[in-house]
């Protein structure tokens, strides 16, 4: 046999035999397989705001199915949520400038769950059922979001939130936020702000509040759209919020 | 002869060799805080002042106090310096060895079951306890399983017939717990403990187990073991850290307790409805809810654990919490009626509940299975990981993300690398090491004490 014919051979058993080793997905590689990483984008409890505003969040759950879910972690220790209950689930709150957090779901059950994660004027209580936030799964971040039709009337204050997914990453990141003209009777679109912005309130948040205060240009406007994108990457979701300056009610705009 | 001598030479051994010391090296390491275990018992009539000044005393003379209980500090006093803190003002006796009569030494309950645990320790009859203990497994003190529905289902207020909120329809948020500031942010310092042992009167529920004179007493032990463990941990770090237990029961004659009454008999219910018992308990303190509501009794409890902190003779105190035995004996279900075993609510308090066997784990681990809950207080993690349930902890890389008292960006990041699941993110350690979070061994993995505040 010639030399070319054994090297020939013998490179392909060692193909053969690194085969059974490539089929098999490296531990590593299964990251939080069994839970899935969902953002409760605002969770306080009696947080001071304008004009006397006093809020708190609540988060409701029900598991639909006929076997518990493990949703972690809980302020309650050694604590699986019922079934078929609606329950309210004790998560922590937020006190400080990063109001949000994350909670894992059992991905195998978590089709079969439903949260009610609600905003609550704490100061006017009777005033509204609250104002429902959404609650967002993994697959909901992406590497950019648009929001549209956010009002820059002084009526309101429109807040802009921004997260990430945590990692294990403390690197300085921003994202690139644009927001456009969104008129009414102009089928074009003008850019007004377009900047980047640091993660400034926690590991993997950011915020801006009452965006066409600090933004004045905005007002030109009646409303706009509102760009933001990953400069790394890492994928992101944002959402804004519109309180009335008047009644304290709350909108929420989201990409969806 | 000096004062402190005599009554030195007063304290006399007791009990011989009545008891058998630990066989295993497990049970040796699980009481390796008895040497050395030093009573100092006070006068029944010492002043604010003379208290705090013998405490001071203790530890400029390289003691440590681990537990307080009224008129006895139970800890470690070196021999070398015993004499001084014997002839302090206000201290009546120090003992390293069993004590014959406590009834002639201190004469208020609380007292008088520490100088007890204390005989038993040094005879012994405590090691037995522990001894039986470790060959005692129970289910997974963590992931704990609810398999049927909550009959303590929460009520939306104000929606039930008989509400007394005014307008049909109109609920108002639940914001009574969870609350931030949060509380028992490290565990350092002075902690006081308030324990309930709680027991069925009959009036709503059938009561079906009533504690005897000798389980209320093996349990006052048990609680005073649990936290010897956190004090000797905390002082191989150089942090200073005592239990205060304040046995809150109702004192039966001179200086004994009896169970605290409830309505209702717990181990037959779900562990939803403990806002039920817990404010029996509470309302003999001047601390019961109106309505009674989860909210409110969990409201009410912070309060009393606040109340108690600021106490004026033993107070201030760095952290405060309250614990609730509930007992199931014998043929009793081990876990509540949802399958929850002993749990902690919420991390950093007000209250943790443990059983007088907790999921199997039997009476003899009261104390480990308290000590474990303790951790959990003072916003450490499970570590556990339960492949058949999918619960317990779910990364290496944190405790919790963001939230609690540590964890955030402003604050050293705490890991949780001992974590036990092996689909955990972030590096985790390899191997695997024993903790009292993770598989209740008496000891510590390098990660618990950050999640602490240590």
């Amino acid at each position: 046999m010639s030399l070319l014919a054994r090297v020939t051979i013998r490179r392909l058993l060692f193909a053969v035999a690194l085969m059974p080793a490539m089929l098999i997905r490296p531990a590593a590689a299964q990251s939080l397989d069994l839970f899935e990483p969902v953002l409760l984008p605002v969770t306080v409890r009696n947080v001071p705001g304008a004009f006397g505003t006093r809020w708190s969040t609540e988060l409701w759950y029900r598991n639909n199915s006929d076997r518990r879910v493990v949703v972690t972690p809980l302020a309650m220790s050694d604590y699986v949520p019922t079934i078929k209950q609606t329950v309210l689930l004790p998560v922590f709150t937020s006190p400080n400038a990063d109001p949000s957090q994350i909670i894992y779901v059992e991905r195998s059950g978590i089709d079969d769950v439903q949260f009610d994660l609600r905003l609550f004027n704490r100061s006017d209580p009777k005033s509204k059922w609250g104002t429902k936030l959404p609650v967002v799964r993994e697959r909901e971040f992406a590497e950019a979001v648009n929001l549209i039709n956010v009002p820059t009337s002084p009526d309101f204050r429109s807040t802009l939130r921004i997260y990430a997914l945590p990692d294990t990453s403390f690197a300085p990141e921003t994202v690139l936020l644009q927001i456009y003209a969104n008129d009414s009777y102009s089928n074009g679109e003008r850019l007004l702000v377009s900047t980047e912005l640091p993660f400034n309130g926690g590991p993997r948040y950011a915020a801006v509040l009452s965006i066409a205060d600090v933004y004045p240009e905005l007002r030109q406007v009646e409303r706009v759209r509102v760009h933001v994108e990953s400069t790394s990457g890492r994928r992101i979701w944002a959402f804004v919020s519109v309180t009335s300056n008047s009644s304290q009610d709350v909108s929420v705009v989201t990409a969806h | 002869m000096t004062k402190g001598a005599v009554a030195i030479i007063v304290c006399v051994l007791i009990g011989g060799t009545l008891y058998a010391e630990c066989k295993t090296d497990a049970c040796r390491q699980a009481v390796a805080w008895k040497n050395g275990y030093t009573a100092v018992v006070l006068d029944d009539n010492i002043s604010r002042a003379d208290y705090m000044a013998v405490l001071d005393l203790v530890k400029a003379n390289e003691g440590i106090v681990a537990i307080e209980a009224e008129r006895v500090l139970l800890g470690w006093v070196p021999v070398a310096t015993a004499a001084k803190v014997r002839g302090a003002r206000g201290v009546s006796a120090l003992s390293y060895q069993a004590i014959a009569r406590p009834a002639d030494l201190v004469h208020r309950a609380e007292a008088l079951a520490a100088l007890s645990f204390f005989n038993r320790v040094t005879t012994g009859e405590f090691e037995d306890a522990i001894e039986t203990g470790l060959a005692a497994k129970g289910q997974p003190l963590t992931g704990c399983v609810i398999a049927k529905p909550d009959s303590g289902q929460r009520r939306p207020q104000g929606l039930s017939s008989n509400s007394q909120r005014t307008l049909p329809g109109n609920i108002s948020p639940h914001w009574g717990w969870i609350q931030t500031p949060y509380r028992n942010t490290q565990m350092r310092g002075r902690i006081t403990v308030q324990l309930f042992r709680l027991d069925s009167d009959g009036t709503v529920d059938p009561n079906l187990y009533t504690w005897s004179d000798a389980d209320l007493s093996f349990s006052q032990d048990q609680v005073y073991g649990a936290f010897n463990f956190w004090v000797n941990q905390a002082t191989a770090r150089g942090i200073t850290l005592s239990f205060t237990i304040r046995t809150l029961d109702p004192r039966y004659k001179c200086c004994g307790f009896l169970p605290t009454p409830t309505q209702y008999e717990p181990i037959t219910r779900s562990s939803g409805d403990d806002y039920l018992w817990i404010n029996d308990a509470l309302a003999r303190s001047g601390y019961g809810a109106s309505p009674v509501t989860p909210d409110n009794v969990y409201t009410k409890n912070e309060a009393f654990n606040q109340a108690y902190a600021a106490e004026p003779f033993y107070g201030p105190f760095d952290g405060s919490f309250s614990v609730f035995v509930v007992y199931n004996p014998g043929s009793a279900p081990s876990t509540f009626a949802n399958d929850s075993r002993a749990y902690t609510r919420f991390l950093g308090g007000p209250f943790t509940t443990v059983m007088w066997n907790s999921g199997g784990w039997q009476p003899q681990n009261l104390g480990l299975v308290l000590t474990h809950e303790t951790g959990h207080i003072f916003w450490s993690c499970d570590e556990y990981f339960d492949s058949e349930d999918g619960t317990g902890c779910v990364t290496c890389y944190y405790c919790s993300y963001n939230v609690g008292p540590r964890n955030q960006v402003q604050t050293p990041w705490v890991t949780n690398a001992n974590c036990d699941n092996p689909t955990s993110t972030g590096t985790c350690d390899v191997p695997r090491t024993s903790c009292i979070m993770r598989d209740q061994t008496l000891t510590l993995c390098p990660h618990t004490p950050g999640q602490i505040g240590w």
